[in-house]
């Protein structure tokens, strides 16, 4: 897998462990909940997964890139990830479950592909 | 408000105010203080990520490097170059290209004697890898001299500079970790913008650009005081060296093992072949980065070649030390020889981020700009603030108030100013004229002190909006103007796969759009706050329209 | 909050010189007393004595008292010198005494 390719995967995993943790919280889970929105998980098993998520990221990044680059990557990814979800929950709060998954997807087809 | 074990201790400590309060306060003075010194760290520091990009923009008429020759080849160009240019030298450095960070050799000597037809004592030149000729682009300030700005204030000595600079990060550091002590709802918030609501939604964004990247800052923040530690700690190393004995040190710490005086017995330099090809098995294929010759033609010689840094976050690789002389390999230095050296060194890598490909080097623009939109934010903050408080008092002049407000927006819409215009002066200054490189430099300045002119002399909102747009014009504009006055305009570039000066076209093209976006916004947001009759209320929503835009754009 | 005229200066000023003898003197005493080799212990002082100053300031800011901050900064600084200049540290030779 390339570097940019890598760095890809990596936010895209980081934007779905976002997305978990921020529908996770009561506040941003009722925000959806008014717009109509629903979540197939209860907030515990959202705030888990996310977790998952982000350590499974930091796994993924050290073990192609090494520690010091690898933690890196990682750090950098979750930032750009979380200023996506932040914006998501923002301006477009009914797309950020889709966001998630979606990207979540991606993430699973480029380390297939990768 | 949650008040910790610690906050209970100090505040009982304190009369004044809790413990919070008292780093509320703290934090409110070290961010003002010199929030705009830190405002032209963060911009031209972000930019410097980009610097040898930026370089290239500037000397348009500079080849487009297709791929370079072998070390050992370029090597010995170069050292051609060197035996006629600067012999019985002490020193030659040879920088080889490797990757973004160096395009074209480059050599620095120093000692050479002019009895011997040296051109010159000591001297610095970027040559043609193919040609060993000087290459001799337009004279500018380029890419470099933006981001040594970031540490170095351009007009004034190293001696006041690293000191206001130091004071600056010092106070950096102080406002990052009183933050942290006074953000009371750092998880609960994380995810939390609430644009449209005055100077809650100010807050919100200053909390948004400052956790975020929070790693970042702080690794910044502390590699910036490092950078300075010799200059802002001098003593350390003088009660234990002497006041002269700075340089042995630096010796000590920094010079490869094996280095020793010159006999003054001439005798010839090894050939670089089995010197650089012992290198490149153990590194790899063009990997060798410098290579370091003391005392050439000296009987004392030695090459020293150091590894490319490009599989390290720290600042130097591994060096090898031979003798110049016989060509056998005297000393190893692996990278962790002193560990203290190694920490500092990632440190310092990690802050200027040489490692960084493609897109690692876009995040790392990308959490420079979330650090200059956490200084101009906080800037904003502490207006807003007296702002809301000042409009309720009318009749009252509020000096201070309006000062910040006039250096806020002379600084964060007209510092980026100052940039576009240094572009623009690249491009329009005539290629011969004399002192070109500096003037580049004086048109950013002059402009910044015409938009802080400008500021000053206009309605606070009107000027917001005026020199937004003004930046945003100058930025978007760019490209046009590249198109005109060189033939690599956007199109050939994208045709030719010249990725630098395409990204620098479209970069600046988005950061002009961003800035007249930006002037947009205050503009309808003073319209309709022209239609409402004077409601403290308008204020609010006014205030937080001019966030949305000023935050985002920064 | 009740800090105004000298009071705030010497304040401030307890945080910025009285935190930078601190810094200098906990920078000075490691380099002395670490055990690594001269250089590598000088410049361990180095880069440990930022964190020191900032902790100092912080710390200063957090006080709000003039004199209880000058004294607790400065005692210890005072007591570290003594010790570097027990041990055979020109520390006033750096200071130009």
């Amino acid at each position: 897998m390339t570097v940019s390719g890598l760095v890809l995967t990596l936010c895209l995993v980081g934007v779905s462990a976002m997305t978990c943790l921020c529908l996770a919280m009561k506040r941003h889970a009722f925000e959806l909940a008014n717009t109509g929105g629903a979540l197939p998980l209860s907030g515990k098993r959202l705030r888990c997964l996310g977790w998952l998520l982000i350590v499974s990221m930091f796994v993924f990044a050290v073990i192609f890139q090494g520690w010091s680059f690898g933690l890196v990557s990682a750090l950098a990814c979750l930032t750009l990830a979380a200023m996506v979800v932040i914006m998501t929950v923002t301006y477009y709060l009914p797309w950020l479950a889709r966001l998630g998954v979606v990207s979540a997807i991606l993430a699973a087809i480029l380390l297939m592909v990768g | 408000m949650s008040q910790s074990p610690l906050s209970n201790k100090k505040a009982s400590a304190s009369p004044d105010g809790g413990f919070r309060q008292a780093m509320t306060w703290l934090h409110t003075w070290v961010g003002l203080t010199l929030g705009w010194v830190l405002f032209l760290i963060f911009v031209t520091g972000t930019a410097g990520y980009f610097d040898t990009e930026i370089d290239r923009w500037m000397q348009p008429e500079l080849p487009f490097v297709e791929a370079p020759l072998s070390a050992l080849e370029t090597a010995n160009v170069v050292r051609a170059r060197l035996e006629q240019e600067a012999p019985q030298a002490e020193r030659w450095y040879i920088n080889l290209p490797a990757g973004r960070n160096q395009l074209y050799p480059s050599v620095f000597w120093q000692g050479a004697s002019e009895e011997a037809g040296a051109s010159s004592a000591r001297g610095r030149l970027t040559l043609d890898s193919k040609t060993g000729e000087t290459l001799t682009p337009r004279d500018t300030g380029g890419g470099q001299t933006l981001y040594q700005m970031h540490w170095r204030l351009h007009y004034l000595g190293r001696g006041y500079s690293d000191w206001i600079i130091g004071l600056a990060t010092l106070f950096m550091m102080v406002g990052l970790v009183t933050g942290i002590i006074i953000h009371k709802k750092i998880f609960v918030d994380f995810f939390t913008f609430r644009p449209g609501k005055g100077q809650r939604s100010w807050l919100d964004a200053h909390n948004f650009f400052s956790v975020f990247a929070l790693p970042f800052h702080l690794m910044i923040t502390y590699s910036g005081l490092l950078f300075m530690g010799f200059s802002l700690m001098p003593l350390i190393v003088a009660s234990h060296y002497g006041d002269e004995g700075r340089r042995q040190f630096f010796a000590e710490v920094f010079d490869p093992p094996g280095i020793v005086d010159a006999a003054n017995t001439p005798a010839p330099l090894v050939p670089f072949t089995s010197v650089i090809h012992q290198a490149e098995q153990r590194w790899g294929q063009g990997r060798v980065q410098v290579v370091d010759v003391h005392h050439p033609q000296d009987a004392s010689a030695r090459v020293v070649l150091y590894e490319s840094i490009d599989q390290t976050v720290s600042t130097s690789g591994e060096r090898l030390v031979f003798d110049g002389v016989t060509g056998d390999l005297l000393h190893t230095e692996p990278t962790d020889a002193s560990m203290v050296k190694h920490v500092r060194d990632v440190f310092l890598g990690l802050h200027e981020g040489l490692f960084a490909g493609t897109a690692l080097r876009w995040l790392y623009f990308l959490s420079g700009v979330l650090g200059t939109g956490m200084v101009a934010t906080g800037l904003i903050l502490w207006t807003t603030k007296r702002r809301k408080t000042a409009e309720r008092k009318p009749g009252r002049t509020h000096r201070g108030l309006v000062l910040v407000e006039k250096l806020n927006i002379g600084t964060i819409a007209g510092l980026p100013a100052g940039m576009a215009t240094y572009f623009w002066a690249n491009r329009l200054l005539p290629v011969n004229m004399a002192g070109r490189g500096e003037w580049e430099i004086h048109i950013l300045f002059l402009t910044w002190l015409a938009m802080l002119l400008y500021a000053a002399l206009r309605p606070r909102l009107k000027a917001w909006q005026e020199l937004l747009a003004a930046t945003g014009v100058l930025f978007a504009t760019l490209p046009v103007l590249n198109a005109l006055t060189t033939e690599r305009h956007l199109l050939h570039s994208l045709k030719s796969g010249d990725w630098v000066f395409a990204g620098f076209d479209i970069t600046v093209f988005v950061i002009g759009v961003g800035f007249v976006f930006a002037a947009y916004r205050v503009r309808s947001s003073r319209l309709s706050d022209l239609q409402k009759p004077h409601k403290p209320k308008s204020t609010a929503v006014k205030v937080s329209k001019l966030q949305d835009t000023t935050g985002g754009a920064v | 909050m009740g800090l105004t005229g000298w009071r705030l200066v010497s304040l401030i000023a307890a945080a910025l010189l009285g935190g930078y003898a601190l810094a200098n003197s906990v920078g000075i005493f490691l380099a002395a007393f670490l055990p690594a080799s001269k250089s590598d212990a000088v410049l361990a002082g180095n880069l440990v004595s930022f964190a020191v100053y900032v902790a100092a300031i912080i710390w200063v800011g957090a006080v709000r008292k003039p004199l209880r901050a000058w004294c607790v900064l400065l005692i210890p600084a005072f007591i570290l010198t003594g010790l570097c200049l027990a041990k055979g540290v020109d520390v006033l030779a750096s200071v130009g005494l």
